[in-house]
């Protein structure tokens, strides 16, 4: 059997047949964690491919101590580490050195899109100003997309101070978005 | 709602987003959002951000990438099933027994093919799962959105109750109000048990899933004891009759809609709703290749009738 993935959590982990439908759930969460480090889409994709590939051919080591997400995650982690050293440049820089690459929208108008833009950049600093501890349990959660409780191993805190800060930094941002975005209720 | 029940709502709410309860717990949620108003603008909320902070992020440039690096991934994993599920080519077939072995090896071949095939179908389901939820919550959402009683609607029911209450002492009477349709009687004494001051408004409507109202019906009833009311053509649907049948007691009321003119080609939605709940989506049927939601509220008109 080559693909191998885990069905279980904790003591009673155990290893199954491969899910591709939990494969797909957790792609994307590496993805978005790898474009947020690399802020390039290609490579994420090569990083999260590689993540993946290197998992499932090690998943014997995987001893079931953390949920594989947490695993998967930090096997990335690894990946970005070495692709960044490859490339000579800083890993894991932090977000507020983000440069917002909105692509053109099709069928927007000139000052729709500058506009657009706009109305983003000022999220995305809304974002970078959020206090380090809330912005970094916002980016896990909510734009990168994994659970509570996957952040909670992920960042080494107890989930209700993950749902805290998640709940603090929604408001916050909701109130930056107010004002970003008139529609928004 | 207080603070620990909102960030237990928000972290159940959260988990639904990224696709991760089980079924019961699932469906535990989506009924809890669809019939409170909280809940819903909760979820709302979290979406927005969600979905806002990921484009500003740039995260939206880069999905036709994760999409096509994903598929890449899980090809190369169903390959891999697929080789590790056949046979191996050096072991020879026994010479007694060839037949069986080719067709237990195909046979196994077809059998990954279709483990394979299922497990991607069941992988893009889960890529959209996410999606889906979201795009039937807007759907609800629009269906939902029915106009507010407004004061001078609430007088003119009213009014009319007042006309048709004078009728015969100790009676309970009902009126069916809908688009060029008024109807009154009595309860029948069987039924007139109970009392209670004031009036209940059963509202249905039907609307598509764009939110646009095709039909409405409103039947008033005293409120108290049981009601129970079957009205034939109690309103027309793209020219087709819509029978109804409602039945109201003190906390609950139940709505049986059925549009057709013959019992084997009819169409129809049955559901109950709590007194005073806001509007509930009953449920829905194709009509014309449309989707049409059946909307359903029993709404207390407080205070005497005087």
């Amino acid at each position: 059997m080559v693909v191998l993935v885990c069905g279980g959590y904790g003591s009673e982990a155990r290893l199954e047949r491969a899910s591709q439908a939990q494969i797909a759930k957790w792609y994307p969460r590496l993805f978005r964690t790898a474009l947020r480090l690399t802020r390039n889409a290609e490579d994420a994709a090569d990083l999260t491919q590689q993540t993946f590939y290197n998992a499932l051919r090690n998943w014997d080591r995987f001893d079931g101590g953390a949920r594989p997400t947490t695993w998967l995650h930090q096997i990335l982690l690894n990946c970005v580490r070495d692709w960044a050293r490859r490339r000579a440049v800083r890993s894991a820089e932090p977000l507020h050195e983000w440069t917002v690459a909105a692509a053109a929208k099709k069928g927007a108008s000139p000052l729709e899109e500058v506009e657009r833009v706009e109305q983003a950049d000022r999220l995305a600093g809304a974002i970078n100003h959020l206090p380090p501890l809330l912005r970094q349990a916002f980016i896990v959660t909510v734009m990168d997309g994994y659970t509570y409780q996957e952040t909670a191993e992920i960042l080494s805190v107890p989930v209700g101070t993950v749902a805290s800060r998640v709940h603090q930094a929604r408001r916050l941002l909701m109130d930056a978005m107010r004002q970003a975005f008139p529609e928004v209720e | 709602m207080d603070a620990d029940a909102r960030l237990d709502l928000e972290e159940r709410l959260h988990a639904l987003l990224c696709d991760e309860p089980d079924p019961d717990e699932r469906l535990a949620l989506l009924a809890l959002v669809s019939r409170d108003e909280g809940a819903r603008r909760l979820l709302r909320e979290m979406l927005q951000v969600q979905e806002q902070a990921r484009a500003a992020c740039g995260y939206d440039e880069a999905a036709d990438v994760l999409r096509r690096s994903m598929e890449s991934v899980l090809l190369s994993v169903a390959r891999a099933a697929e080789s590790a599920a056949a046979p191996d080519r050096l072991a020879a077939p026994s010479p007694r027994v060839p037949g069986r072995r080719t067709r237990a090896r195909w046979a196994l071949r077809a059998a990954a093919a279709v483990v394979v095939l299922a497990s991607v179908v069941v992988a893009v389901m889960a890529m959209r799962a996410a999606q889906r939820i979201e795009q039937k919550l807007a759907v609800m959402e629009r269906a939902l959105s029915m106009p507010r009683l407004s004061a001078a609607e609430v007088a003119s029911y009213r009014e009319i109750w007042q006309h048709v209450v004078e009728g015969p002492a100790q009676s309970r009477p009902w009126v069916l109000l809908g688009e060029g349709v008024g109807r009154f009687g009595y309860l029948p004494p069987a039924d007139a048990a109970g009392s209670g001051a004031g009036l209940l408004l059963l509202r249905c409507q039907m609307v598509t899933a764009e939110g646009r109202v095709l039909e409405t019906f409103n039947v008033l009833v005293p409120p108290g004891g049981r009601t129970r009311l079957s009205l034939p053509e109690a309103g027309r649907l793209r020219g087709l009759p819509v029978h109804c049948e409602v039945a109201a007691q003190t906390r609950g009321a139940t709505l049986g809609v059925m549009v057709g003119t013959e019992p084997a080609d009819s169409v129809g939605v049955k559901g109950r709703v709590r007194v005073g709940q806001g509007p509930v989506d009953l449920g829905q049927f194709r009509m014309d290749g449309d989707k049409v939601h059946v909307i359903f509220q029993a709404v207390p008109l407080a205070g005497s009738l005087g």
